[in-house]
């Protein structure tokens, strides 16, 4: 087979595949509830949760707090911070085992 | 006792780096679900690992399928194949290995004190060197034409990335193996006379450079051999092509070297091997010191296996075997990425090998394909992370 062959074969494959990116792709962090995070089955989910912290379990040198949103939630943060009881936060969070991981925190506007 | 699961790690380590398509990575997903915990499946991973980092070397020369670590060293493997320097090839490749892991072991000290000290600081310093790498990278090319291609290129690679994120052993599969054996099935096999070979390397400067690499993809999320080679490229211009070898084994020694090191130093690693790993050792000055030794015996044990059987291999490798191996190889890959990712591995790796294809036809560097990993892990630390 010739090279200028197999390049539109393989270019028409590819541009197919920019249809199903446009069809299928799906943002990595949508927003999400506390529910519907902790009730997926799937490892890795990944979402962003707002809700009120309810209570600040330690600040330093990690921070660990529990979220409401209607649910409640414990949320690890691998980061110290400064975070209080009544803030209204927006976390960017993964599913693991433990419960939900967050990549970052931050106050909602 | 424990010699015995140094020698199963390097007995697996060494098929996996024979056969296009098995990774150690496979092997690690299956230990990382099993009940086995303790030091045994430290010394048995990390010494298929790096066992694995030198034997890949083999099939990467002699059968156009490289791996992910290795398939910059390809082209100038082939054209000292098709001089009959075969031998010579996966010898400069062994040398870089085994610096790797001679400057690993002396930069072991400053890079620990380093990786402590400024964990919140490379955070933030690796989304401009993962843009640079993607500069440098269209830079690279020579013609305005060439350089529009491989922005498309990349655009194209990076809707895969985010695509199939779960699926990523079928696109580096697709890009680097299955494309580049495809693309040789096609071409009339030469193999000339392989002449044996009494080099001794005198390459230790390329060697270092090779470490530096290692313990940039070690370090920055994204980055693989390749992209680590293109930005040492940037600041030493003129690497001959045998010195570019030693520095390609050395990148993927030190990597696994660095990553171990990583792992222990902040509880992070981005080595398949490491993730395995992390939730099965205690971490302890007495484990981080036997996998330290580890590394460094399997290391020097998978040096003499690829040399031995690259000896081998030279004698037996003519036209039809070659053939035969890669027809074998594929069939290897496309079982892989079936029991890895099912069906979406499939059209995972049809996508990706139609790319990979694509590059190699328009001859451009096919390191372009890493986009699929580098750019989404850009907007994960621009838009997530920081």
């Amino acid at each position: 087979m010739k090279d200028k062959t197999i390049l539109i074969i393989c270019t028409t494959i590819s541009l197919f595949g920019l249809i199903l990116f446009g069809l299928f792709y799906e943002p990595e962090f949508k927003e999400k509830t506390i529910n519907e995070l902790i009730l997926s089955e799937k490892e890795g989910e990944s979402g962003i949760v707002k809700g009120r912290i309810d209570h600040v379990i330690k600040n330093n040198p990690i921070t660990q707090f529990i979220l409401n949103d209607g649910n409640t939630t414990l949320i690890y943060y691998p980061k110290s911070s400064n975070f209080q009881k009544n803030d209204f936060v927006t976390a960017y969070v993964v599913r693991n085992q433990n419960g939900l991981y967050a990549h970052k925190v931050v106050y909602s506007e | 006792m424990n010699i015995i699961y140094i020698i199963g790690g390097v007995i697996i380590g060494t098929i996996t780096g024979l056969i296009p398509g098995l990774h150690t990575n496979n092997v690690c997903a299956i230990l990382a679900i099993s009940p086995f915990f303790g030091n045994e499946v430290m010394l048995f991973v990390l010494s298929m690992s790096i066992t694995q980092a030198f034997v890949e070397s083999i099939p990467s020369t002699f059968l156009s399928a490289p791996s992910q670590n290795t398939f910059e060293g390809v082209l100038p493997a082939h054209r000292m194949l098709l001089e009959g320097k075969g031998e010579e090839a996966v010898k400069l490749f062994v040398f870089g290995g085994l610096y790797g892991i001679i400057f690993g072991i002396a930069l072991t000290p400053i890079f620990f004190e380093f990786i402590i000290e400024n964990e919140g600081a490379i955070v933030l310093i690796t989304p401009p060197i993962i843009f640079l790498a993607l500069i440098i990278m269209i830079t690279s090319e020579k013609t305005i034409n060439k350089k529009i291609i491989t922005i498309l290129i990349m655009i194209i690679a990076t809707t895969q990335g985010l695509l199939f994120k779960e699926q990523i052993f079928a696109l580096i599969t697709g890009y680097f193996g299955m494309a580049g054996v495809l693309y040789s099935l096609k071409e009339k096999t030469i193999h000339p006379k392989q002449n044996p070979t009494n080099e001794t390397n005198k390459y230790p400067t390329a060697g270092f450079l090779g470490s530096i690499g290692g313990l940039i993809v070690a370090l920055l999320p994204g980055l693989g051999a390749s992209t680590a080679a293109g930005l040492i490229k940037t600041f030493k211009q003129k690497i001959h092509e045998k010195e570019y070898l030693t520095m390609i084994g050395s990148i993927s020694t030190s990597n696994f070297f660095f990553g171990y090191l990583t792992m222990f130093a902040i509880n992070k690693t981005r080595n398949g091997a490491m993730i395995a790993l992390r939730d099965k050792i205690f971490f302890t000055q007495q484990t981080f010191y036997i996998g330290i030794i580890t590394l460094i015996i399997a290391g020097i044990i998978g040096a003499i296996i690829t040399l031995i059987i690259t000896k081998k291999a030279v004698n037996l490798l003519n036209e039809k075997n070659t053939k035969n191996l890669e027809i074998i190889s594929i069939i290897v890959m496309i079982s892989a990425v079936v029991l890895q990712g099912g069906i979406t591995g499939v059209i995972a790796l049809i996508l990706s090998t139609a790319l990979g294809l694509t590059t190699i036809t328009l001859k451009i560097k096919r390191s372009i394909n890493m986009s699929a990993l580098i750019i989404p892990t850009l907007f994960f630390y621009c838009f997530v992370l920081i």
